[in-house]
């Protein structure tokens, strides 16, 4: 657990966090998935509000940050959601020998895994695409792996026909109240069918619109991070870098462990300004505007995570006084209590003359979640400069180690890790260092730690 | 009986004896004025539903009541970025209009408000950046006015400089109220205070050229109606964010038409009003602008004013 929460200056003031109450007027009956929800039943999230400053400067324009804390209980509540996944796996003649074995291994560690309210669909992609098992409830666990060992290599790599062969999969048995997803497994770059990022990332889009997420494992030196980072960010699955083939049973085994803990989908976080407030940025991640509202899609959260959304908010010019600047609404479909919920909170400052004030209020744990924003734009520049080679492998360590020291003292210590990975792959004139790295620019902008 | 029970009482009971609500007319009852906007808010909100104000609570000494001048922005088509006085740096990274599009470049331009003018300076973007259509050069610094359309890489936004908010508008009796609320202010507010006053004597003489504050440039004079034109685009209309409020007409639309003077130039357009606005007999084509001369004649809604330039 990670609970060093430091006290806002001026002694733990009550207004510089507000604790979101609970919107029980607004939560509508979700699906029913055989359980009987109680009214007021215990939820699975929790939304603190943490501003930069309890005040801002009256009369006259101004920026302050307001961080968005949200953490998922660690106790398990109830059964978990069932699982529609889709195995799209490459079989291309790069994957012959180990690779192809252990991922046959990894599948069959799936199957073990899910249980009879799963659905699992199986397919494989080369110049062609095959369904090698078509959605179905996992029952039969060793006619699965008989199928599953059947995979044989081919040649090239339909990547985009795969990926559309294996969303059809979920969609075709989809049912409310499952958590559908699909794992795609390559080691190259597309080389048949649709192979430009645009069309791929644009479909992945289609499909999330749909309610299915893609989480994208890279294998090897050779795929594309970029494409692969692309698809998970579209969708807001997982993105793995799968250095070797013995590893692959691993990645699966995480990327289910994940889904299997899912307590909150589907989150939509909604921020109503008042109108003489603008949202400048939420840091790592892309708001939608439209009039006084603007929206962000956040990934799902497992049991015992939290995730922070950082915005920037600018003031024009308010006369003294206490102000809720911007409404927040958090919808999400929460594992816990069954149902669609509304978490609804109110983000309040107090504008003052008085500049001392202000300027005594500052709340250092905003500065740290900028400095945390602030290294995934470094390591996408150190990244950048590594692939035009505009930086030589030393000044890119230099950078690199600068960054993980960053994170570590900000306690980011899975990121911290995951850069001094890279910075050894570099020594070792490896090709893994940027593979690694776009991970750890989307982790750090999912903004989401386990505890 | 609780607090709670109480208010819900009162909340129906208006409910029951108030008859349907007319958009445009001023609630009665048992609703809560805010202390800073004056909007009308219903007793069940905690917070002002226009300007956010904590109805509970009580505004700053130094609260001056009324709507915040507007601010010079920058409008895309699903958001707006306030500009600053002075320098205002565009682009895709910690800069101050944060425009995320992967056209623009990190530091992509430069807009510097002075004096009421607006500039737009290019530093070196990858994709250019245009001021209506028109690709301007690296480095030069070119000025731009209300209204136009500046494009940064394939983002697309156009600039809104609002008039300064004209001494016309606000009474002189408005000043001297500032005069006895600004005690801590600087000598510079001070030493203006009894000018205005003065003023006051004579109202029909334009504001003495002292400070920056442009000073009008023609004049709308009516039947008891007197309105300030100022340099720029004046917006006309009886929703009190134009620069022009006719608030004495329902004739008159929200938002009605607009004076630009430039140059010494004068031109009025119908925006789209309800009723129209007539020049000299003619009734305007909406959003076709006309040229305007001194005396004359212009009718917006029922309201008949003359066009007077000094």
């Amino acid at each position: 657990m990670e609970q060093t929460r430091i006290i806002p200056p001026g002694g733990g003031d009550p207004n510089n966090r507000t604790q979101a109450m609970n919107d029980f007027g607004r939560t509508q009956a979700m699906t029913d998935l055989g359980r009987t929800a109680m009214v007021g039943a215990v939820r699975a999230l929790e939304v603190d509000v943490i501003s930069g400053n309890r005040y801002a400067l009256s009369n006259e324009p101004s920026r302050d940050h307001v961080l968005l804390q949200l953490r998922s209980s660690a106790n398990m509540m109830g059964r978990r959601l069932p699982i529609n996944l889709a195995l799209v796996i490459d079989r291309s003649g790069s994957m012959e020998g180990e690779p192809l074995d252990y991922v046959k291994r990894a599948c069959g560690y799936v199957v073990d895994l899910l249980d009879q309210n799963d659905v699992l669909s199986i397919v494989t992609f080369e110049e062609q695409v095959d369904v090698i098992m078509p959605a179905r409830r996992v029952v039969n666990k060793t006619l699965l792996k008989e199928h599953i060992n059947r995979i044989e290599p081919g040649n090239t790599t339909n990547l985009y026909d795969g990926l559309v062969v294996g969303c059809n999969q979920v969609s075709s048995v989809a049912a409310p109240g499952y958590v559908n997803r699909v794992l795609l497994l390559t080691d190259g770059d597309p080389t048949a069918g649709i192979k430009d990022f645009g069309s791929i990332v644009g479909q992945v889009a289609e499909q999330k619109s749909r309610g299915i997420t893609v989480t994208a494992l890279g294998f090897g030196p050779e795929y594309n991070e970029e494409l692969m980072a692309g698809i998970a960010r579209q969708s807001g699955g997982n993105y793995y870098y799968i250095s070797r083939p013995d590893l692959i049973p691993e990645v699966f085994r995480r990327e289910l462990e994940s889904l299997m803990t899912i307590t909150a989908r589907n989150m939509r976080l909604r921020l109503n300004l008042s109108k003489w407030v603008q949202l400048r940025q939420i840091y790592g991640r892309q708001p939608s505007f439209s009039g006084r509202f603007a929206e962000v899609g956040l990934v799902d959260m497992e049991r015992g995570s939290a995730m922070s959304v950082l915005c920037e908010l600018e003031f024009a010019p308010r006369p003294a006084g206490i102000y809720r600047v911007a409404k927040a609404e958090l919808f999400y479909d929460d594992a816990t209590s069954g149902r669609a919920e509304t978490i609804t909170t109110d983000i309040e400052f107090e504008f003052t003359p008085d500049r001392s004030l202000v300027q005594a209020n500052v709340n250092p744990v905003i500065r740290q979640e900028i400095e945390v924003a602030l290294a995934s734009r470094n390591l996408e520049k150190t990244v950048m400069g590594m692939k035009t080679q505009q930086l030589s492998a030393m000044t890119a360590t230099m950078e690199l180690q600068r960054t993980m020291s960053l994170l570590a003292s900000q306690g980011r210590t899975a990121e911290a890790e995951e850069v001094r990975k890279a910075i050894d792959s570099i020594q070792q004139g490896g090709p893994g260092a940027e593979k690694t790295l776009i991970g750890t620019i989307y982790s750090l902008d999912q903004g989401k730690r386990k505890d | 009986m609780s607090q709670m029970d109480m208010t819900q009482n009162l909340a129906d009971k208006t409910m029951i004896a108030a008859p349907i609500p007319d958009a445009d007319a001023t609630i009665i009852g048992a609703s809560v004025k805010c202390p800073v906007c004056g909007t009308e808010n219903s007793p069940t909100e905690k917070y002002c539903g226009d300007c956010g104000f904590l109805l509970a609570s009580t505004p700053g000494e130094v609260g001056e009541v009324g709507e915040v001048a507007p601010q010079p922005k920058l409008i895309a088509s699903d958001r707006e970025h306030l500009l600053k006085s002075g320098e205002n740096t565009i682009g895709r990274e910690g800069t101050d209009v944060l425009l995320e599009d992967p056209t623009v470049s990190r530091r992509h331009a430069l807009l510097v408000m002075e004096d009421g003018k607006c500039f737009i300076e290019d530093l070196g973007s990858t994709n250019g950046t245009s001021v209506n259509g028109a690709q301007i050069a690296r480095g030069e610094r070119v000025e731009v006015a209300s209204g136009a359309e500046l494009k940064f890489g394939s983002s697309v936004l156009t600039l809104d400089l609002p008039e300064m908010p004209a001494a016309a508008e606000e009474p002189a009796g408005e000043a001297e109220s500032v005069e006895e609320t600004t005690d801590a202010e600087p000598a510079e507010l001070t030493d203006e205070i009894p000018e205005v006053v003065e003023q006051e004597t004579a109202p029909d003489e334009t504001v003495v050229e002292e400070a920056e504050a442009p000073s009008p440039v023609a004049q709308l004079i009516g039947d008891g109606v007197e309105f300030a034109v100022m340099p720029g685009t004046s917006a006309i209309g009886r929703r009190g964010d134009n620069d022009i409020v006719i608030s004495g007409d329902p004739y008159v639309s929200g938002s009605h038409a607009r004076i630009t003077a430039e140059d010494g130039a004068f031109t009025l357009m119908d925006v789209g009003s309800t009723n129209g606005t007539v020049l000299n007999g003619t009734k305007l084509e909406p959003n076709q602008p006309v040229t305007l001369s001194a005396g004359d004649e212009i009718v917006f809604g029922k309201t008949t004013v003359k066009f007077q330039v000094p």
